[in-house]
């Protein structure tokens, strides 16, 4: 079966371009959030294998929707996307309880590889 | 109020270039990824302008043009802007998006979404140039795209920095994409008080020999 991943980025462009890849490599896309507060709430719902989030949101940010995730479900698969240079938030977002990040444009293979690690 | 000019050496501009190098390096190689072609960048000018003058750098104050904007925090607290020329809009998100749109005045969500994410990305490759190079940690929010007469985006963006300083650093990076060229200005606009910091971390990291 399918992986089941969720997005969460504020740009819909960034949306629309993390989901032509996992779509494309047969990974189902079941939910999308444009922040942390709708990101907690569709989790818990929708309870997705894979969640990809953006650090940097309105509203709620991911590495505070991280925390939430985790602690709903302390073995929530969490990879965060972030800009260059946000190092320092990357690291934060790890000892939330993130798996691995990948930086803002990415390249598919990276993308794919990064899902792949966090999956196994 | 008013940190005058003069008190940016030559060799500090010098560095501020190299730095923005470096910057425009990084968002070269970002851009690449992002449209799937080889774009190169290079730095053109670094200025440090007096915020009044911004208007007239990007051709006057009732030029139209494009600005992609953000908040900055960290080692110093600021605004983010990054100005593309109006008439070169839908061509820019269209080459992000896949498809062109006709008026860059009514981009569709998705392509301001793109031209918004672009200004971001470009954002983070500066700053995290900026990192590298004086380790001065600094992190952008959320960006917004406004298109509007230049001064007039200068107003709304600047009413939100309440203390700002009278300066702002310029750095004008010229895009290669094939034939095609596009000009895009980075500024950044220190909050006051927070360019002091900057100096200080940034003088501190020149004049330490042979770790730069």
């Amino acid at each position: 079966m399918a992986h089941r991943v969720m997005l969460v980025d504020d740009a819909s462009f960034m949306r629309m371009m993390l989901k032509n890849i996992l779509v494309g490599s047969g990974y189902e896309v079941i939910g999308e959030a444009e922040n942390g507060a709708k990101a907690v709430e569709q989790y818990k719902s929708l309870k997705p294998d894979l969640v990809i989030m953006d650090i940097i949101m309105p509203e709620m940010g991911g590495i505070d929707a991280v925390r939430e995730i985790i602690k709903g479900n302390p073995s929530a698969k969490i990879l965060m996307c972030s800009s260059m240079g946000q190092q320092s938030l990357v690291v934060e977002a790890i000892q939330a309880g993130a798996k691995d990040f990948i930086v803002k444009p990415f390249q598919p293979s990276n993308v794919l590889e990064a899902v792949k690690k966090v999956l196994d | 109020m008013g940190y005058e000019t003069a008190k940016f050496t030559e060799f500090q501009i010098d560095a501020l270039k190299e730095i923005g190098n470096i910057g425009a390096g990084n968002a070269a190689t970002a851009l690449s990824q992002m449209v799937g072609k080889r774009v190169d960048m290079s730095v053109t000018k670094v200025l440090i302008l007096p915020a009044d003058a911004i208007a007239g750098f990007l051709g006057g104050i009732e030029k139209n043009v494009a600005a992609v904007h953000m908040p900055v925090y960290g080692e110093m607290l600021g605004v983010a802007l990054i100005f593309f020329p109006l008439e070169r809009l839908s061509e820019l998100s269209g080459m992000l998006i896949g498809k062109n749109e006709e008026d860059p005045n009514h981009l569709s969500e998705l392509g301001q979404s793109a031209i918004k994410e672009l200004g971001s990305i470009l954002t983070g490759a500066y700053l995290s140039a900026l990192f590298r190079f004086v380790h001065i940690q600094l992190i952008h929010g959320v960006p917004g795209l406004v298109i509007d007469m230049a001064q007039a985006i200068l107003d709304t963006v600047l009413v939100e920095l309440e203390q700002r300083e009278e300066i702002a650093i310029v750095i004008e990076t010229e895009f290669l994409e094939d034939d095609k060229q596009l000009t895009g200005s980075f500024f950044l606009l220190p909050e006051a008080d927070s360019l002091k910091n900057f100096f200080n971390a940034f003088s501190k990291s020149l004049g330490l020999p042979g770790n730069g």
